[in-house]
């Protein structure tokens, strides 16, 4: 069974899929809403893009997480193209958010991007995960001019990071960082100059919620924040947001079956 | 039409609009409490999804009951449906622990992604 489905979110064998709905599911077709979230419910063991279609097309109110349920459900799957997971979350921009966090590129110039061109609504979220993973990975000089000098979408963040860079590490400069990072890294750097405490951290175990990603031939999956956990060392993550799961909280999308 | 009725016809026939009207109410909205309706069904699907409408008409202050019926419906897909919807409804509104307490009436992926709608910063804008 494909990853995801839950207690009691046994696939059914396809042959008894019919018209698709799964038996599990027949017995609430008159109630809409149990309808809809018995098809949620399954969606993640779903082994094919189809019957992602036929399953999700019920579920009414309920399609959007039925839909993202099954990308969580077949993300770690390197298998499936990125491409069939971003089509099949539709217009759901959390859960190509929680994608792209998960299936992270080795670039972050090119992980903004993606940020910019599908999670626009959570652009700074998305930004802020992905410079979080490039600070703790210990930029050199030249990788830290690279991005200072690229433009990038999330002005904030990157320069929030370069920042951090500059000032808790003695790597690169501000100067090199394009105009709408420039402030945000000296403001950064003036903050961090002054509490070296602030300094984001660099222990990996700040990025506890992925610890349970493991890829399916047992991999560790790419580091990173959970989509939407706030990243160290930002406003948010200094608690601008009381509210956060414990650590061994799983992760969406990988704590069932 | 009802000019040439007689007044006491008037009357009756006002009297079972307004006795039909009040029964009519109190089958859909039941007690001042609204649980008034389910607590005298029997324990089955037809309570179950008495419950889960009652519990769609609660605000994010009312968690409390919310959980309180939720532990009462016995069909854990209603349950979940009606748990999981509440919480997707309210999620930037319910007090942390109580929205915890109603997760943990969830199961796998969607336990997960109801503490998720309750924690992640982007969800609660």
């Amino acid at each position: 069974m494909a990853e995801g489905a839950g207690a009691g979110e046994e696939l059914p064998p396809l042959d008894e899929l019919g018209e698709g709905v799964p038996p599990i599911c027949a017995p609430y077709q008159d109630d809409p809403e149990v309808f809809g979230y018995c098809l949620y419910k399954v969606a993640g063991g779903l082994p094919t893009v189809e019957l992602l279609e036929s399953v999700c097309s019920k579920a009414g109110d309920w399609e959007a997480d039925c839909r993202h349920a099954w990308v969580a459900g077949h993300m770690k799957d390197p298998e499936v193209p990125i491409e069939t997971l971003l089509e099949a979350c539709g217009e759901n921009p959390d859960c190509t958010f929680e994608l792209i966090d998960m299936r992270v590129s080795d670039d972050v110039v090119e992980q903004i991007g993606r940020c910019q061109r599908w999670v626009q609504p959570y652009l700074d979220d998305c930004v802020g995960h992905a410079m979080q993973r490039w600070y703790l990975a210990k930029p050199d000089a030249e990788e830290h001019a690279r991005v200072a000098g690229t433009v990038l979408a999330g002005a904030d963040r990157v320069g929030h990071y370069l920042g951090a860079n500059v000032a808790c590490r003695g790597v690169g400069t501000c100067e090199a960082a394009t105009t709408p990072a420039t402030s945000r890294c000296e403001t950064a750097v003036d903050n961090f100059t002054r509490n070296p405490g602030s300094c984001p951290s660099d222990s990996k175990q700040v990025l506890f919620h992925n610890q349970h990603r493991t890829a399916p031939d047992g991999v560790k999956s790419p580091r990173g924040p959970q989509p939407g956990a706030a990243p160290q060392g930002t406003p948010e993550g200094q608690g601008g947001r009381p509210r956060g799961l414990p650590p061994g909280t799983p992760p969406p999308g990988n704590s069932g079956g | 039409m009802s000019a040439h009725l007689p007044q006491t016809s008037v009357l009756v026939i006002c009297g079972l609009i307004f006795a039909l009207g009040a029964c009519g109410e109190a089958a859909t909205s039941g007690g001042e409490d609204g649980t008034a309706d389910c607590a005298t069904l029997s324990p089955g699907p037809e309570r179950d999804r008495c419950l889960h409408e009652e519990i769609k008409t609660l605000p994010p202050s009312e968690a409390s009951a919310v959980l309180e019926k939720a532990q009462q419906i016995q069909d854990e897909m209603i349950r979940g449906a009606a748990v999981s919807g509440w919480v997707a409804e309210h999620n930037a509104d319910v007090p942390q622990q109580q929205g915890n307490a109603l997760c943990q009436l969830l199961d796998g992926r969607d336990k997960a992604y109801c503490q998720r709608r309750l924690s992640s910063p982007h969800l609660q804008r």
